[in-house]
């Protein structure tokens, strides 16, 4: 299992240099000069000239690249061009609702999603199970902004349970956040939540229909017990992998949510940076992304290996 | 005080798979269940275990100490299953969870049914393994069932069952996957749990020298259509007789190559000094665990060539290396000269377990047709010859050519086999790879594909590279045998010699074993 962590662990390091160089070059040195393009078309020669200094352009790319990554390390994800503030101060706002909120529709999906796919499991073909699959089907078809524009409706308008958008600040206190924070985690949860019953319910039958669930009930393990210790290890594998996927795309893709929540996510700072050719607030967002999305597909990647013995062996 | 099944009939669909069953089973008695594959055999099993899917439509009584067990309910049933009736299961490979070790394993039924504690339960399942014959077994306790052979992995499916001594077990083709030596360990094993704990065992089997060794005091015959006859000894005897006369009729004299393999033509497949070798974490790789070691041996055209030995001894790592499936770590494998990458076509293989070698959801003609792509491009056909070919092969393994339409399911075992066959003559390779092809077939099925085999060797003069466990057929079979133990060849020789004058005291150990069961 050691050995293995440290493969993982290696391959997890060369995965981000990868993504760092794809990620600088693709920003930094396509054809154009980029202080040109983060000015606009008004700009003066000596304001370019100085932007070109401040982005360290007049010094070959891979030297660029390298004076970046060192940034990187210390902490500095340098200067916001539109905002004037540096950029690990506009990210670290912005990440204190980002992730909330991600783990937030995280939870709402496992603690909801979970249950109901093992119960469809359990009642396929009767009324309860087809109404569990129903719901699914109408959690995947249904547009996200359109069921999140309904919520605000519904428990915002009518009934003003929760506010209708816009973000407290932490400063506020854990409960308002939670309430502010709510129905986007509905909304952001309901489709995922559907895809994962769906999963749960497709791998436990199939690991209830496998030889071993049999031999277990034959050995007068009850039900209960078979599911839970043999069914539900086994299917719990490949769920592993959809939550990690999820959880990555709620990081970045919550930014239709985020509009219509008025949340201040870093959906929203990717969207407005773009709008206003902040490349280096694109670079430091995206390349802290990729940081999460890696280091989230390490940890499932060692979850999956510590459940199933026959992963491990493979990469030794 | 016994178990007994009265006026059982059970159906799927509107197929009737019993009709009308009744025995009975008391403790200490040994029933033989016998009967063609495909015949309900399992399902009767699966019955009394309450464990049918609910497809299934029953009607009549199975009473245990007075109880119907037709009416009783989940909890009462988890009491008695595991520790009144329990059940070996005849798939060794998928009858274990991948992803437990094999001491929690055993050690669950102890849990479920004593509230022992889980040191305890773990010393009991220690116990019960070394009972059926793992030696050190402590170290098997965290292993995992994919560490284990089939042979290993059947032995754990025994120690489950019999872990909590139940009453009356019921073993579902407990040595189909066993080599000679631990099938005559399980045998004996059996016979003392019924004669010193007066364990009532309901055996249900193909392999008749074995159901004969169990010196059973009634022997049941399944017929394939769902009506059960009983009988003494003497009828097994003669249901085995009337199947070896058809066995012997259908094995020509010729069966073997009638000239021996002209020495000075260059051998089909070449093996020399092929090693292969795990290196398993933690324990470093100062001791790397040998798969295979210092193997060499080659077989000529239309030879045909058996390779025996127990289970877990490197037969099957051996085939997948030669089959390219393996990576060798040193030595190479050669066919016609050449390695395996190139020579693709020259070799195919029939595997040991029919239901799982083909994907359910192509039909038959797409199954059978896949190895053409082998062939080279200038040479492919199109789909008109391709339909043609199939229909030639399927008639020729004896089945019809309508039935390239159908899916796998819709076939038994013999059948499934003879369509792996037709799939691996396809390319008219100079070798084929059977592993243990035969071992999940009944008495007749196994008669059929044999002398197929027999037939087709003769017409293309192919080779066969034999894996199997089962000497008696290995004896009838095969032109020179080579014989493994803990991954090096100890003996080879031809078949006559071999069995007459066995030199390496292992190959003794293995034809012993084969002769006491033979004798029963």
């Amino acid at each position: 299992m050691l050995h293995f962590f440290w493969w993982r662990f290696i391959s997890l390091l060369f995965s981000l240099a990868f993504a760092s160089i794809v990620i600088f070059f693709i920003l930094d040195t396509l054809p154009g000069d980029p202080a040109a393009f983060m000015l606009g078309l008004n700009a003066t020669e000596e304001t370019i000239g100085a932007l070109r200094e401040k982005l360290h352009l007049d010094v070959s790319a891979v030297r660029r690249y390298f004076i970046w990554i060192g940034s990187l390390l210390t902490g500095d994800f340098g200067m916001s061009h539109t905002y004037q503030v540096p950029v690990w101060e506009l990210i670290k706002e912005r990440i204190f609702v980002s992730f909330p909120l991600a783990f937030y529709a995280l939870l709402l999906s496992i603690f909801i999603g979970f249950p109901l796919g093992v119960l469809a499991a359990q009642c396929n073909q009767t009324f309860l199970g087809t109404v569990i699959i129903g719901t699914n089907q109408l959690g995947v078809s249904v547009p996200e902004f359109w069921f999140a524009i309904l919520l605000v409706f519904i428990f915002s308008i009518l009934l003003s349970w929760f506010p209708s958008g816009g973000f407290p600040g932490w400063s506020e206190g854990f409960l308002p956040v939670m309430k502010s924070l709510f129905l986007p985690a509905v909304a952001l949860s309901f489709s995922r939540l559907s895809v994962l019953a769906r999963v749960v319910r497709f791998s436990l039958q199939e690991a209830m229909s496998q030889d071993y669930f049999r031999t277990a009930l034959a050995k007068g393990v009850p039900r209960s017990r078979a599911i839970w210790y043999h069914a539900l290890r086994n299917a719990i594998i490949p769920l592993i992998s959809i939550l990690g996927l999820q959880f990555s795309s709620l990081l970045a893709g919550a930014i239709v949510i985020e509009n219509v929540f008025f949340l201040p996510g870093l959906g929203r700072l990717v969207f407005q940076a773009v709008t206003q050719r902040d490349l280096i607030v694109v670079r430091g967002v995206v390349m802290l992304i990729t940081f999460a999305v890696i280091v989230v597909t390490f940890l499932v990647e060692l979850s999956c290996a510590a459940l199933d013995p026959r992963l491990r062996k493979r990469i030794c | 005080m016994s178990l007994s099944v009265e006026h059982f009939s059970l159906s799927i669909g509107k197929k009737m798979i019993l009709q009308d069953i009744s025995f009975s089973v008391s403790p200490g008695e040994v029933v033989v269940l016998v009967g063609e594959s495909g015949c309900g055999k399992s399902m009767t099993a699966l019955a009394i275990m309450r464990l049918l899917s609910e497809a299934c439509v029953e009607t009549g009584r199975i009473i245990l100490d007075g109880n119907d067990l037709c009416r009783c309910r989940d909890p009462e049933l988890f009491r008695i299953r595991g520790r009144d009736i329990s059940m070996i299961f005849q798939e060794p490979m998928t009858a274990l969870n991948p992803l437990m070790t094999i001491g929690n394993q055993v050690a669950e039924a102890l849990l479920v049914h004593c509230q022992a504690s889980h040191i305890d339960a773990l010393h009991i399942a220690c116990k019960t393994l070394a009972e059926v014959g793992f030696q050190g077994a402590s170290d098997f306790l965290g292993r995992y069932p994919h560490e284990l052979s089939g042979g290993q992995r059947q032995r754990v499916c025994m120690a489950m069952a019999i872990a909590l001594c139940p009453r009356f077990l019921l073993a579902d083709e407990p040595t189909t996957a066993l080599d000679a030596v631990s099938r005559l360990h399980i045998c004996k094993h059996l016979r003392a749990l019924s004669v010193e704990q007066g364990v009532g065992i309901l055996l249900i089997t193909h392999d008749l020298g074995f159901a004969s060794a169990m010196s059973s005091d009634q022997v049941l015959i399944l017929r394939t259509d769902g009506i059960l006859e009983s009988g003494t000894k003497q009828s097994l005897s003669m249901f085995m007789h009337h199947d070896c006369v058809s066995v012997s009729a259908d094995f020509p004299a010729s069966f073997r190559s009638s000239l021996p393999p002209d020495p000075s033509l260059p051998p089909v497949l070449e093996v020399r000094d092929a090693v292969c070798e795990y290196v398993s974490f933690p324990s470093s790789s100062l001791f790397p665990f040998f798969a295979v070691k210092d193997v060499s041996f080659s077989i000529r055209k239309g030879e045909i060539v058996a390779l025996v030995g127990e289970s877990g001894c490197g037969k099957s790592t051996l085939m997948r290396a030669i089959l390219g499936l393996e990576t060798l770590s040193a030595g190479s494998v050669r066919f016609d000269g050449a390695p395996i990458d190139l020579s693709r076509r020259k070799v195919q293989a029939v595997f040991q377990d029919p239901y799982d070698s083909f994907n359910p959801r192509h039909r038959v003609d797409r199954l059978v047709s896949e190895p053409l792509f082998l062939l080279d491009r200038d040479r492919s056909l199109c789909s008109a010859e391709r339909a043609i070919l199939v229909e030639e092969m399927l008639e020729l393994v004896g089945l019809s050519a309508s039935d390239s339409r159908k899916y796998i399911h819709e076939f038994s075992g013999g059948q499934r086999q003879r369509i792996s066959i037709a799939r691996a003559l396809i390319l008219r390779p100079l070798l084929i790879v059977l592993d243990e092809a035969t071992s999940a077939l009944d008495v007749r099925s196994r008669s059929h594909i044999l002398s197929l085999l027999s037939r087709l060797s003769s017409h293309f003069s192919m080779a066969y590279l034999l894996v199997s466990h089962d000497l008696s057929l290995v004896s009838e079979v095969a032109d020179r045998v080579l014989v493994m133990k803990a991954g090096r060849l100890v003996e080879e020789g031809t078949t006559a010699q071999l069995f007459a004058q066995p030199s390496h005291p292992y190959t003794r150990d293995l034809l012993d074993a084969m002769r006491s069961l033979d004798r029963g």
